[in-house]
């Protein structure tokens, strides 16, 4: 090897030494730096913890100087997620005092995704409803983590404001998960349901899905009209689905005629199987003998469904699971019926047992 | 002095409940997962314990399936705690034998309350 090469081998092998002696020197500062903070933090907790009973310690944690704020901030607002009630309000004078909404606010227009995502996530925790237009705002971010940020915030704000924006994610160039939508809205209360059932229109198959899902979860008995027309003559079967699980949540005492009409031979069979698992959760006695019927029908996952509807509906039910059992409505239905009923007893034995050993 | 047994795999809120048991007179053992709290459970024998749903390894539903299933701690009260708040997860919860069931956000003041309701229930 002549002395260039030499020279070159060396110089590859100094700078390696020199690249791994700085990584490892970050590493070691690095996980000092973590075990200090976590120090303080344990250190720092239990004035936190006494906060939360006790606003009298409000002042010393707002003294804190800012490399033990920083160790004890997460715990903080950690625990803001995750108490209510009279807890909450001592650690939102501290985080206010501390000026972390302030700074939350600013986290919103920050370049980096990760600081627009954490910022949302405060000011959903603090409810800080005068933020709403710049939470709406971020509803369409180019990133979709900071615009499900915005959306589960929107919830977390529990303004009915909120609701458009949170029903135009849904239809928008850059979409928010509709299970993320749906959540926030249900966190809107009564106050949206207007915006909410008028969603039960707009063009966007999701979008009449979610609202239909939602209207359903909270048993707006005002959208039956528009949801029985939904599930009737809507061109989506999604969109039919939704509705008639909502209306089996709504429970007028029309729902059961209505779902009823839906489990014949003329539906489709996905609606068919849905209505029948429906009217058990309706609990109305009038469908137990279109339930019984059913048994004897075709798909499987119907006559299924039909059998523990039937059991869900008390003594009228399980008489005419026994009756099918049988064999009033011939052998396949007769194995529907008698398996239902091995599986209500077995339930029933196994609950029976419980409650004795619990006792 | 009545134990508690914990197991929470968020630490904000495990230190949290232990702070809180302490100052209301329990002796408290914290674990932060379910393996750990069936350890905690035939070592230290507690008069209730306290379980997160979700935690790595074994749920909160499984450790109180668990327990209910032998016959040292058949009747130990649990109360489980989690931010599973779907009626068919409370359903889940009491289907498995707890005796009570908090969501989260909680308020640790009726946290609290509840255990006590609990104990006395079952006459400790």
């Amino acid at each position: 090897m002549n002395s260039v090469g030499s020279a070159v081998m060396l110089a590859g092998a100094v700078s390696s030494l020199v690249l791994g002696v700085l990584i490892t020197a970050h590493h070691l500062t690095s996980a000092r730096r973590r075990s200090r903070r976590e120090r303080e933090a344990q250190r720092l907790r239990p004035l936190v913890f006494r906060l939360l009973s006790d606003p009298g310690v409000l002042p010393e944690l707002v003294a804190l100087d800012r490399r033990a704020w920083a160790a004890v901030e997460p715990t903080v607002i950690s625990l803001l997620g995750n108490v209510s009630g009279a807890a909450r309000e001592p650690l939102v004078d501290l985080l206010t005092h501390r000026g972390v909404l302030d700074s939350a606010r600013r986290g919103l227009r920050a370049r980096r995704a990760r600081v627009r995502v954490e910022a949302v996530h405060v000011v959903g925790l603090l409810r800080s409803r005068e933020d709403l237009p710049r939470v709406v705002s971020l509803m369409r971010d180019s990133r979709p983590e900071v615009r499900v940020a915005a959306a589960r915030t929107l919830g977390g704000l529990a303004d009915a404001r909120g609701a458009r924006p949170l029903l135009g994610g849904l239809s928008c160039s850059r979409p928010v998960p509709p299970h993320v939508v749906a959540h926030s809205l249900l966190a809107l209360g009564t106050a949206a349901h207007p915006v909410i059932v008028d969603a039960l229109r707009h063009p966007h198959a999701t979008v009449r899905a979610v609202a239909a899902e939602v209207l359903g979860f909270g048993g707006v008995v005002a959208a039956f009209p528009l949801l029985v027309r939904l599930l009737r003559e809507d061109a989506e079967l999604p969109v039919r689905l939704a509705a008639l699980r909502a209306l089996a949540r709504t429970g007028t005492p029309a729902t059961a005629a209505v779902l009823i009409g839906f489990v014949g031979r003329g539906s489709p069979d996905e609606l068919r199987i849905a209505a029948a698992e429906a009217l058990g959760a309706l609990g109305d006695p009038a469908a137990a003998d279109t339930l019984g019927f059913l048994l004897a029908e075709e798909p499987h996952r119907l006559a299924h469904n039909a059998s523990r509807s039937l059991l869900r509906l008390g003594d009228h039910g399980r008489d005419i699971l026994a009756r099918v059992a049988g064999g009033s409505l011939g052998p396949a239905a007769a194995v529907h019926a008698i398996e239902a009923l091995a599986w209500n007893q077995i339930t029933h034995e196994r609950l029976a047992a419980a409650a004795r050993g619990h006792t | 002095m009545t134990a508690v047994v914990i197991a929470e795999d968020d630490a904000d809120i495990r230190d949290l409940l232990v702070f809180k048991l302490i100052q209301d007179g329990f002796d408290v053992t914290a674990v932060g997962d379910g393996p750990a709290a069936l350890d905690a459970v035939a070592t230290e024998c507690p008069d209730l314990v306290i379980l997160d749903v979700m935690m790595p390894g074994m749920s909160g539903l499984d450790v109180c399936q668990r327990l209910r299933s032998e016959q040292a701690t058949k009747n130990l009260p649990v109360i489980l705690l989690t931010a599973r708040a779907q009626e068919a997860d409370i359903e889940s919860g009491f289907g498995v034998g707890a005796d009570d069931y908090v969501t989260k956000p909680f308020s640790p003041r009726e946290l609290l309350s509840r255990v006590h309701a609990v104990l006395a229930r079952v006459g400790q």
